[in-house]
């Protein structure tokens, strides 16, 4: 039947080219942080809270927050600055994790000093944990209603790296070698190679089996 | 079994072997402890490896070198995480594995205290582990945990295996839209990922496809002596694999009953021996637990009935939370899941992509644009059914058992989340959970190519296995950004 090996050769090559677009582009770094280590808890059960003096940088497509929650809820995160309403973004209910990231829109042309990053839970659920470093009350994060955490939550600007994934492979590969049992660059080769024959024996059984 | 395993198509095998690979990539990808829970089951085959016993507590420290391998992995911190990386330097790794080795002599033979939240569970998939855990014994933990890791891969191709062997008797007459099905299982990333981790969801995937197909088999042909101890045996294998199996035993112990009575109407009394020893066979473990409790003086249905009590306490808050926990809010009722529609948000984009510590993310449009697939496949095997709704009304009895285990996993789930409700909204969130019914999952995908029509199925057979393939690749490069990007 023609259709099916129409059928698989396009599909591969969508697959093909999908994968050479996603190697093309480069991945989401970390752009800025304000140092802040995620190690003590600030708040056990907060509905939104608001944090100051953070540096906001250019390109920023999302905001990184350190609040934990198993299964939490829809989340909105603003940031301000300059008198105005730099970026905002949301995250749907349903994320799990110590860290929240929220994709934002604009992302800001220039750098901006002393923006106010806010987040608010827009659904009544799982208390979310807010976690930071105990730091001096003047630079707290706040509470919504006001009420003065005794620190600052970790926060960090995610924007895209330079490197496409293409150029970091080798770094990646030799990342990938380590850490595990048989350490070697030979696990990448390996794992490439067991997935080629998925594939293949996919490919081929398809095409015994459908035609 | 050797005459059973001659007697399955090649085809069969070559799916067993592809969902074999994806599992093995998924070991060597999925950074050590960085699988749902994975350090807990370590532990429990450490214990059971070591000292012969299951490990009897959840508290405390596990055993110098896992606690070791986790501080130097940084397990704790990459968990939830994504900003920290698995280690980086050759350094780190020349240090770790100087430090296991010595540990591994110093340890050798002290068990783990603890299990972790593995304790409770049943040991069988542990006492096989025991095995590549000795096989690696003179080697490093890490070692041991990659042995045991492929020891798990392999029943992901028992998984596929079955899968494939039972749409042949569901679906006897469309011969290609077996492959469809079981390939669907077969590329499964998150199936694949979890029999590619040391968790017992691996052996649980395997005899939950074994059950399926011994009792679509003995629909199809009868239930005899042989084929009821069969399905006794799976049955057990089950229990005593993993504890969520029980979500499964109603519907298969309900499939007993019904081929009981099916076959005393052909043959008289006496064919009510078979099932008679099936269900025998398949309480055995039931039987010993409440026997091993009343000894200890324990709740005679242990953890289990701990559950079922804990979770009755409020009946109708109970059925609420579960009916939101899939269905769309009936009108009139409390809100649960305030913004939250955990058939989309939970359940769905857990199956898209939710690995690791359910930390590992796709980006936020891949799970809308898998929505469409997603309502391709519904419509096309909704049509199926349809087209077919005649074959159905004579396969009323089987259609409800399997009806019977889907409510029967859902309904656990539901009632096990229920009792850390409302501090957590869903404790027991994870879609691996629903994996032991990939065989009816199967059953729609070869359903939804069939629903394409005679001209047309074998092609969206053919596109639909591509997207699978796919599904699977990208999931595993998304755990390399995640891990070593």
């Amino acid at each position: 039947m023609p259709g099916v090996r129409i059928a698989l050769a396009a599909g591969l090559a969508i697959t093909a080219v999908a994968l050479g677009v996603v190697l093309a582009t480069p991945p989401v770094v970390v752009l800025a942080t304000n140092s802040v280590p995620p190690g003590t808890t600030l708040a056990e059960g907060i509905r939104g809270v608001c944090q100051a003096g953070e540096r906001m940088p250019r390109g920023t497509r999302s905001i990184r927050v350190s609040l934990y929650a198993f299964t939490g809820p829809r989340v909105t995160v603003k940031a301000l600055g300059e008198g105005r309403l730099l970026a905002a973004g949301k995250i749907d209910s349903g994320w799990s994790g110590a860290s929240i990231t929220i994709p934002v829109h604009p992302a800001p042309s220039s750098n901006v000093a002393d923006v106010t990053v806010c987040l608010e839970a827009q659904t009544i659920g799982e208390p979310i944990v807010a976690y930071g470093g105990l730091g001096p009350k003047d630079v707290a994060a706040r509470t919504l209603t006001g009420e003065v955490l005794p620190g600052r939550l970790s926060i960090q600007f995610i924007g895209e790296g330079h490197s496409t994934w293409l150029t970091l492979a080798s770094t990646v590969a030799r990342h990938m070698s380590l850490g595990r049992a048989w350490s070697g660059i030979w696990i990448v080769f390996l794992v490439a190679a067991l997935m080629l024959a998925a594939g293949a024996l996919t490919v081929r059984l398809v095409l015994r089996e459908l035609q | 079994m050797r005459a059973f395993l001659s007697r399955a198509p090649t085809a069969a095998w070559i799916c067993a072997l592809v969902a074999c690979l994806s599992a093995t990539c998924w070991s060597f990808i999925t950074p050590p402890f960085e699988a749902t829970d994975e350090p807990s089951h370590f532990a429990y085959v450490k214990q059971l490896a070591e000292k012969g016993t299951p490990p009897t507590t959840s508290e405390g420290s596990l055993s110098a070198e896992e606690e070791y391998a986790l501080k130097v992995l940084e397990s704790f911190e990459i968990r939830y995480n994504p900003d920290f990386k698995a280690i980086y330097t050759q350094q780190q790794q020349n240090t770790l594995e100087a430090e296991l080795g010595r540990l591994n002599s110093l340890d050798k033979g002290a068990g783990s205290p603890s299990g972790g939240v593995a304790t409770a569970e049943p040991p069988l998939y542990y006492a096989l582990e025991s095995i590549p855990y000795r096989l690696g014994s003179s080697g490093t933990l890490l070692d041991r945990l990659q042995l045991m890791r492929l020891l798990s891969a392999v029943f992901a191709g028992f998984t596929a295996m079955f899968t494939f062997l039972f749409l042949r008797e569901t679906l006897p007459r469309e011969r290609w839209a077996w492959t469809v099905g079981a390939l669907a299982v077969a590329l499964s990333p998150l199936a694949t990922f979890m029999s590619g981790a040391v968790s017992p969801d691996a052996l649980l995937f395997a005899v939950s496809a074994a059950l399926f197909y011994c009792i679509a088999r003995a629909f199809r042909r009868g239930l005899r002596t042989r084929s009821a101890i069969a399905l006794g045996l799976v049955i057990l294998a089950g229990l005593l694999a993993k504890l969520s199996f029980i979500g499964l035993a109603p519907g298969a112990f309900l499939a007993l009953a019904v081929l009981a009575v099916r076959e005393t109407r052909r043959s008289g009394r006496k064919a009510l021996r078979a099932p008679a020893i099936g269900a025998a066979i398949g309480l055995l473990p039931v039987a010993g637990l409440l026997v091993r409790n009343t000894i200890a003086g324990k709740p005679l249905l242990g953890i289990v009935g701990g559950t079922a009590t804990t979770a009755g306490r409020t009946l109708l808050g109970a059925a609420n939370y579960i009916w939101q926990l899939y269905l769309p809010r009936l009108p009139g009722t409390v809100s649960d899941f305030p913004g939250l529609f955990p058939a989309r948000a939970i359940w769905f984009d857990g199956y898209v992509g939710r690995l690791g510590w359910l930390d590992t993310f796709f980006p936020g449009w891949v799970y809308t644009a898998a929505l469409i697939p997603a309502a391709a496949v519904a419509a096309l095997c909704l049509r199926s059914l349809i087209l077919r709704r005649a074959v159905l009304r004579s396969h009323v009895g089987e259609i409800v058992v399997y009806a019977t285990m889907t409510l029967g996993m859902m309904t656990l789930i539901g009632f096990v989340s229920y009792r850390s409700f409302p501090a957590q909204t869903i404790e027991y969130c994870q879609t691996r959970y629903f994996l032991p019914l990939l065989p009816l999952y199967a059953v729609v995908v070869a359903l939804a190519a069939r629903g394409a029509g005679k001209r047309w199925g074998p092609t969206v057979g053919a596109l639909l296995v591509v997207l699978f393939l796919a599904h699977d690749i990208f999931s595993q490069l998304q755990v390399i950004a995640r891990f070593y990007g």
